[in-house]
């Protein structure tokens, strides 16, 4: 109960006591006279309510009266308006953009049933297609045989469902149109119960059943969104056919339209039953290798189960399969005698992300520092909310001399600083809607198929509402109090204007400009740290020079094997009769790619005996490779374009490579054998090569040994052309374009960059925070310095009168500027002295970050110090310049 | 009680100011005195009174202060603050003109 409401009961119990205390005393029984007071009050309740009634409607009243006048004050005075609501918009918008796709990323759950019953089995950032690796401890990823037992097995969960991870990119035709026209879409394999586990039903239609995968039915569900956009949105798209790939897929249902499958940051177009997947991806098999991993299995938990009691059942599902296979007992027998995989769940309410491990950091990085912006922004408005409550004391006083409260007042100037929020928050969310796309424009940039379902939910909304308000109060109520504490004899007098209550103001004023001009410190500095160490990792050399060089990937997995050899030498051969292309070679993974290769291997002649310390990366490479690279041989010879004819057995090693197992040379002529899990493969090495970084920048120089492309080492279904060049770069991409149908006109191309796009691409991450640290920063300073502009101008203003009689008595224009810029200075000096520390101990927070740096570079800080110091040089310099062009004659007589 | 009269929306207001005007009184005060100046023809019922109370409160007009009575029992006692002093003013003026005009018209100028 409220302290008022208490009030009210003690109020109305004493009044029926004293009825009560004089009916007993006309005579009557206690009981009569209780009864008679009560009914004289109407129903003590009733009579109680009337009174609240009347406060709430009191209240609301109240309110729309103070809104109304903040509203009415507010156009009275517009340049004050505009720029509180834009200062409030700005720190509003980089809020709400950098909170949607927080919400996005991090916090948003599947639009599924219940989700929070779903668990993952897979790790959810793991994605692609896994043929490579030797597994052993916790899976991050399922083969489809493994899904097919674990489902077989289940007890624990009510449901387990898969999805390909990789999403595919492939062109649909429509059946009936001919072959006229094609879509580029996203299709997904998924299990047979996929929608049904989920609990997500079709929009339209029907989703798929699990009879539907057991006899690979030419079947597909499309997403809403591609349904409206591709076909119409028409019915009649239902039982409508779509070719994609080999097959013929008949559309079954549509989606719901908020539904994107499970993959936050990747949006799906159409999903098939897992079992098509030789139709729709022809010339590779996903689903009989129990080595190729690239499922992630869901599992929705039986009511009552526990995560860790359904984890204890699906490992021992798990074990009883592992006992059973023979691949992967092969390896495991050899390492420990006994299969040592396991299955660890995780909470999948969120669904799986790939993006989730390498953003929410980064993301929670920039989230604070828009909150330093917003910060930044309050003291703003109250500094100018501040200035206007002095500009108003008459009024005020006047107010407060005919009887208003003390709290009414405040309550009203901080409904005017609700109705500035407000406006601002209403912008803010506009241009939050635009920054956030902005943002995703700028991360799609580094991550082709990034796709992400930006706020159509009330997160965002109630998240830019809620800091509307908070800002609205914490820039409102510090002011409004000043404000009221106005000496109402003071303000009502003639000459209230530049009399010692202005001090305090003025303190106020500076203790937050301080505060401004620290917090940008700290902002300017950090964004020197990213804008640097990205500058760091993107000139590491990398042992060859990456300009002029171009890739392009070419799917290969439909060339027919024993054609291959042959096809890379007409492509290497047409390729470089394009003009301005000097050198043509290939390898399995590009340069700066997603994919690297490692393996097990026995190394002849090797004084390391230890066969679990053997083990290399390696790469596939075409002809010419190194002179392609521009890469010294130290010794020996690279692959020739007749060992790529011969598909012979030879390789070539790193230096890294030779210093770790030929520690005494010696390695020419010698065998390495690769131990794939299902193959083995020999090369003889015939030469020693440079370390060159191929997958980052920042990597240590490992060993690795380059074998011949030609005799390749288990599958291959993509290569990556590489041509350097020295012409322009788009001519000679449309070049490749024609060049590669010639050689063959069903090779698909894939995109083609510069090895500089794609070293950005690798650099996403560091590039977001890089450019927004700067660009949230120069928005923080740029407040700051009106802040200061602010301050500085009133305060000249308030001693226009003291600056007169110096000048009067001989002071020169250049002193009274010296004198208004050495206050400006005295105030950020202060500032940089708080700010120094501050944005030390900030920058040690990202400091793992940070990359051939430290978090307490000098040159950073010195950065961030010379840009706060021209800011405010420019801040102070107007109202100097002013202060010292005042004319004294005037100046005395206005006062 | 047949010859009580409905007070007038709004009339209630002004009596209870008027008489708090004189000195601060608790609630059933109040009533008591509105039915003694009046000669019996107002008689205002706690059921209207408490809400007329806290609605004048609310405006500022009168301040509520716990006390006691002379036979010990603790009442709320209510008195005219300033800006309620000011609004008794306004409604005086008010109350006369238009009783006033309205005794003109029942008087049969019309």
């Amino acid at each position: 109960m409220r302290p008022e409401d208490a009030d009210l009961d003690r109020e109305a119990q004493a009044w029926l006591d004293i009825l009560i205390d004089r009916y007993q005393k006309q005579g009557m029984p206690r009981a009569e006279a209780e009864r008679r007071a009560r009914m004289e009050f109407d129903g003590v309740t009733q009579t109680k309510e009337k009174v609240r009634e009347a406060r709430r409607g009191a209240a609301l009243e109240t309110f729309w009266r103070d809104l109304s006048y903040g509203w009415r004050t507010l156009r009275k005075s517009p340049g004050f308006a505009v720029v509180a609501v834009v200062t409030l918009a700005l720190g509003i918008g980089a809020n709400s953009a950098i909170f949607s796709l927080v919400d996005a990323v991090i916090l948003r759950l599947l639009p599924v049933d219940h989700p929070e019953q779903l668990v993952l089995l897979t790790d959810p950032a793991a994605s692609g297609v896994d043929v490579e690796t030797q597994e052993s401890g916790v899976r991050t990823i399922l083969s489809y045989p493994e899904f097919v037992e674990l489902r077989r097995g289940n007890r624990v969960f009510s449901g387990l469902t898969a999805a390909g991870s990789p999403i595919l990119d492939i062109d649909l035709s429509p059946e009936e149109r001919g072959a006229a026209t094609s879509v580029r879409a996203r299709g997904q394999l998924v299990a047979g119960e996929y929608f049904e586990v989920l609990g997500v039903r079709a929009a339209l239609g029907r989703v798929f059943t699990a009879l539907e995968e057991r006899n690979a039915s030419p079947v597909a569900v499309v997403s809403y969104d591609f349904w409206r956009r591709e076909l119409d949105g028409s019915p009649a798209a239902l039982g409508s056919s779509v070719r994609a790939g080999r097959g013929v897929f008949q559309i079954v249902g549509v989606a719901p339209p908020d539904f994107h499958g499970i993959t936050v940051g990747s949006d799906v177009n159409i999903w098939f039953p897992i079992t098509t997947q030789p139709q729709v991806l022809p010339g590779r098999d996903y689903l009989k290798p129990a080595d190729t991993l690239w499922l992630q299995v869901m599992g929705r938990l039986s009511p009552g189960i526990s995560i860790k009691a359904a984890q204890a059942g699906i490992n021992v599902t798990f074990q009883q399969y592992l006992r059973t296979r023979p691949a992967a007992s092969l390896i495991d027998a050899r390492r420990t005698g006994k299969p040592n995989e396991s299955i660890e769940l995780r909470a999948g309410a969120r669904g799986a992300s790939p993006l989730r491990d390498r953003f929410s950091d980064p993301l929670l990085l920039l989230m604070g520092m828009v909150g330093v912006v917003m910060l930044i922004a309050c003291a703003n408005l109250a500094n100018l909310m501040l200035a206007r409550a002095n500009g108003r004391e008459r009024e005020i006083g006047a107010r407060l001399a005919l009887g208003a409260s003390r709290t009414r007042l405040i309550r009203q100037l901080l409904t005017e600083s609700l109705v500035v929020a407000g406006l601002g928050g209403v912008l803010g969310i506009l241009l939050g809607a635009v920054g956030s796309r902005l943002l995703v424009a700028l991360v799609s940039t580094g991550m082709s198929d990034l796709w992400m379902d930006l706020p159509r939910d009330t997160h965002v909304l109630l998240f830019t509402a809620g800091i509307s308000i908070l800002t609205g109060l914490a820039f409102g109520l510090a002011p409004a109090i000043r404000a009221s504490r106005v000496d109402i004899a003071r303000a009502m007098g003639a000459s209230a204007r530049g009399s010692t209550g202005e001090k305090g103001r003025t303190r106020t004023g500076r203790i937050l400009v301080i505060a401004q001009v620290a917090l940008s410190l700290v902002l300017l500095t950090g964004a020197a740290l990213f804008v640097r160490s990205l500058r760091n990792i993107f000139i590491q050399p990398v042992g060859y020079d990456r300009s002029h060089l171009m890739l392009a990937g070419i799917d290969i997995a439909g060339a027919d094997r024993a054609r291959r050899p042959a096809l890379y030498e007409a492509l290497r051969e047409r390729l470089r009769q394009i003009p301005g292309v000097r050198d043509v070679s290939l390898s399995n993974n590009g340069l700066f790619g997603d994919g690297d290769s490692g393996d097990r291997l026995t190394i002849e002649g090797s004084p390391e005996k230890n066969p679990d310390e053997m083990h290399t990366r390696w790469t596939e490479v075409g002809a010419d490779y190194f002179k392609t690279l521009g890469v010294p041989m130290r010794l020996g010879r690279e692959i020739s374009a007749d060992d790529a004819a011969r598909a012979a057995q030879v390789c070539v090693i790193n230096e890294a490579f030779l210093k770790r197992y030929y520690p005494d040379g010696g390695a020419i002529g010698r065998h390495i054998t690769d131990e794939y899990p299902t193959t083995r493969e020999t090369f003889e090495i015939i030469g020693v090569v440079a370390d060159v970084k191929e997958h980052s920048t920042r990597e240590e120089p490992r060993p690795r040994f380059y074998s011949n492309v030609a005799h390749p080492i288990g599958t291959l279904n993509g290569l990556a052309m590489l041509l350097r060049t020295s012409g322009n770069d788009a001519a000679v991409a449309s070049g490749i374009r024609q060049a590669v149908r010639e050689v063959d006109r069903s090779l698909p191309l894939e995109e083609i960059r510069t090895v500089s796009q794609q070293i950005e691409r690798r650099l996403i991450v560091e590039r977001l925070l890089a450019e927004l640290a700067a660009f949230f920063s120069a928005v923080a300073l740029f407040m700051a310095a009106i802040g200061l502009y602010g301050v500085i101008s009133y305060s000249t203003s308030q001693r226009r009168g003291e600056i007169g009689i110096r000048m009067a008595l001989g002071a020169s224009g250049r002193s009274v500027m010296g004198m208004v810029l050495a206050q400006t200075f005295g105030m950020v000096a202060i500032g940089v002295m708080v700010g120094v520390p501050c944005a030390l101990a900030v920058g040690r927070l990202f400091a793992s970050r940070l990359y051939g740096l430290k978090a307490s570079d000098p040159w950073s800080m010195a950065m961030g110090l010379s840009v706060v110091l021209a800011a405010a040089l420019l801040a102070g310099y107007v109202p100097a310049l002013r202060a010292s062009r005042i004319d004294p004659v005037v100046s005395l007589r206005h006062e | 009680m047949e010859e009580t009269t409905e007070i007038l929306q709004g009339t209630l207001d002004l009596l209870v100011l008027r008489i708090l005007e004189l000195q601060p009184l608790h609630g059933v005060g109040i009533a008591d005195r509105i039915e003694q100046v009046t000669r019996g023809v107002f008689v205002v019922g706690p059921g209207s009174l408490f809400p007329a109370l806290h609605r004048l409160a609310d405006q500022g007009w009168v301040e509520g202060k716990w006390g006691e009575l002379e036979t010990g029992r603790r009442a709320k006692f209510y008195a005219l603050t300033k800006a309620g002093r000011a609004r008794l003013a306004k409604e005086k003026r008010n109350w006369q003109k238009i009783a006033t005009a309205m005794s003109r018209v029942l008087a049969g100028e019309v």
